[in-house]
């Protein structure tokens, strides 16, 4: 190699990468002249080739039956790793990623009543074949066959649901959850207790706390950590029902007065039956039919707003301007009005200007949200839930906006 | 259970491998049947030891298999593989920091270490000292020039592909192979000169 030390000769690198047959044309021509009138080029390009060619020769150290038992075993992780992946459904590829398995590869597939159809047969036939190789002279270390995927899995879930569950209790949801239900207060005959501003946010707080315990039962971790983050988005639709009550304020006093003098006996009434007594009819079947609650939202449902200074007048001016009826409706409401009419809502919004009609304008950024849509997009998906859960907890009494969004997000989350 | 498994040792590997995504799963078996002898003497090259290449073997296939669905068709299904099985290889040695501790002849899986294998008639005395000189230099070099240099000669691998398994550019692969040439030829002549020493 010294030899070659020499600024005459070309570098190594370009030598090698001619032998290689990697050389652009012009640069091969220019080695390969080089080359033919160059002995010590040629003697150390023959001297490598040599070499490798020794390597190459060496004898394999694998024999046919040891290449046959690792044939055997990644058809074992492969059927393996199919079932996993059967059984976790659509999960990204990403998140199918298989750990390095501890100690080897080697463990047989799955757990027994895990494994079903042809992963069954791959375990089984893997099971007679360590029978099979009892008394074989087997230099490869025959491990324990632990089911450490199994294990590791289980010990995970174990800590996220332990996790989970301190959350859960320092959220104080499980207070929640195993409180008796009460019915909602604003659906209870007034004189119950508590005043109407309580029952707006006392209703949410109740149906949540309804749900939570329903969930609670299921024992859905997921829907567990949606309880979680409903809690804390309740204490926000508290404030804001706080924040809508001064508004509203002497409003509301004359509510609570024309409801204290409604007879026990009569059951429930709603809040829209209140304003319904205020001057209007109120709508034929507020505990019932839905239609009917659906018409007369949509047909009268700000007589008290259009009657005062409230900032639902804001809505309605509002709703107004993109003939949009009052609640969301997909038989009235045109994509491209919906549009138009999201920038301002959601200035309406975040002004605190929506009060009491919070529900109503977050039902419509979720529809407005929802044009966007494409499936897959889970940033809008995420955004268009909270949306509509949102919705669902500001509505308190609005049945008719918390059964519109009810039924929206369980058409999405289809 | 007597299902009698369909011949192809003639099907392209483009048409396996679409036939695996498409949900044959046995179709596999003829990609690892034509790759695994290659796979091992890689992975045991680069490890240098069978507990080590049999396990960067296993895992490999199960990576690959996952990224069939992703796999470029138009390119053989060897290298890539071969490309995999280095980068599983090199980060198995990482992980174990082992470099150059373990014997040059340690037993294969049967067993048999490297001088037990070489059959007698094959090489004469001299040719079976050459082959052995040969391992024994490879042994000892550094793990980036074995890696690289066991990517070329044992994977045939050509630059670009060894390029993509190091995950470097194609000029340091030049470089580097050629360091790691240099490096081979000094340690065999090292160990000759040795032998012949008094």
């Amino acid at each position: 190699m010294s030899m070659r030390d020499d600024r005459n000769h070309p570098p190594s690198e370009d030598l090698f990468a001619y032998r290689d047959g990697e050389l652009g044309p012009e640069k091969r021509a220019l080695i390969e002249a080089h080359v033919m009138g160059c002995s010590i080029c040629r003697s150390f390009i023959d001297q490598v080739s040599s070499l490798e060619a020794e390597l190459r020769q060496s004898p394999d150290r694998a024999p046919a039956e040891y290449l046959e038992r690792l044939h055997e075993s990644v058809r074992a992780r492969i059927a393996a790793s199919d079932v996993a992946a059967g059984a976790q459904g659509a999960l990204p590829e990403e998140a199918r990623e298989e750990p390095a398995a501890p100690g080897g590869a080697r463990e047989i597939p799955g757990r027994a009543g895990e494994i079903p159809g042809r992963a069954g047969a791959w375990r089984e036939r893997e099971r007679r074949r360590s029978w099979e190789r009892t008394g074989d002279d087997d230099r490869i270390r025959d491990v324990p066959r632990l089911p450490w995927a199994a294990i590791l899995s289980t010990a995970s879930a174990a800590a996220a649901v332990l996790v989970v569950v301190v959350i859960l209790i320092k959220q104080g949801i499980y207070q929640h959850a195993v409180t008796p239900r009460l019915p909602p207060v604003a659906m209870r005959a007034p004189g119950g207790g508590m005043n109407d501003s309580t029952a707006v946010a006392g209703g949410a707080k109740s149906d949540v706390a309804a749900r939570a315990r329903r969930e609670a039962a299921s024992g859905s971790l997921a829907r567990e950590k949606d309880l979680v983050k409903q809690e804390a988005e309740r204490r926000d639709a508290a404030k804001l029902e706080a924040n809508a009550k001064d508004q509203l304020g002497e409003r509301e006093s004359l509510d609570k007065t024309r409801v204290s003098q409604r007879a026990p006996a009569q059951g429930t009434v709603t809040i829209r039956e209140e304003i319904g007594e205020n001057g209007e009819p109120p709508p034929a079947a507020s505990q019932g039919g839905e239609e009917p609650q659906k018409k007369a939202a949509n047909a009268a449902p700000r007589s008290l707003a259009d009657a005062s200074n409230a900032p639902g007048a804001r809505y309605d001016a509002l709703l107004g301007r993109f003939g949009l009826p009052p609640v969301w409706d997909g038989a009235l409401v045109s994509p491209g009005a919906l549009e138009r009419a999201e920038p301002e809502l959601k200035s309406l919004y975040s002004s605190g200007g929506a009060g009491r009609d919070s529900a109503r304008v977050r039902l419509y950024l979720a529809e407005a949200a929802r044009l966007r849509y494409a499936p897959g997009d889970s940033i809008l998906y995420q955004e268009i839930e909270g949306h509509y859960r949102r919705a669902i907890e500001l509505a308190g009494s609005d049945a008719e906006t918390a059964r519109v969004a009810e039924e929206r997000l369980r058409t999405l989350e289809r | 259970m007597g299902d009698k498994k369909p011949d192809r040792s003639a099907v392209p590997d483009a048409e396996i491998v679409q036939l695996v995504v498409g949900g044959e799963i046995d179709a596999f078996d003829e990609l690892v049947r034509r790759t695994r002898r290659p796979a091992y003497r890689l992975a045991r090259r680069i490890t240098r030891n069978h507990e080590d290449a049999d396990d960067v073997v296993q895992d490999s296939y199960v990576k690959a298999y996952r990224a069939l669905p992703r796999f470029d068709l138009n390119r053989a299904f060897g290298p890539w593989f071969l490309t995999i099985v280095a980068r599983s290889a090199l980060s198995r040695i990482r992980q174990r920091s082992r470099r150059a501790t373990v014997p040059l002849d340690e037993p294969g899986p049967d067993g048999a270490t490297l001088a037990e294998r070489i059959p007698d008639a094959a090489l004469d005395v001299a040719g079976r000292q050459r082959l052995m000189d040969v391992e024994e230099a490879m042994a000892g070099l550094s793990e980036e020039h074995r890696a690289i240099l066991s990517l070329r000669v044992d994977g045939d691998l050509p630059y670009s592909e060894i390029a993509s398994a190091l995950d470097v550019p194609v000029g340091t692969v030049m470089s580097r192979l050629a360091r790691a040439r240099e490096a081979l030829l000094e340690e065999v002549e090292k160990l000759r000169a040795a032998r012949f020493r008094p």
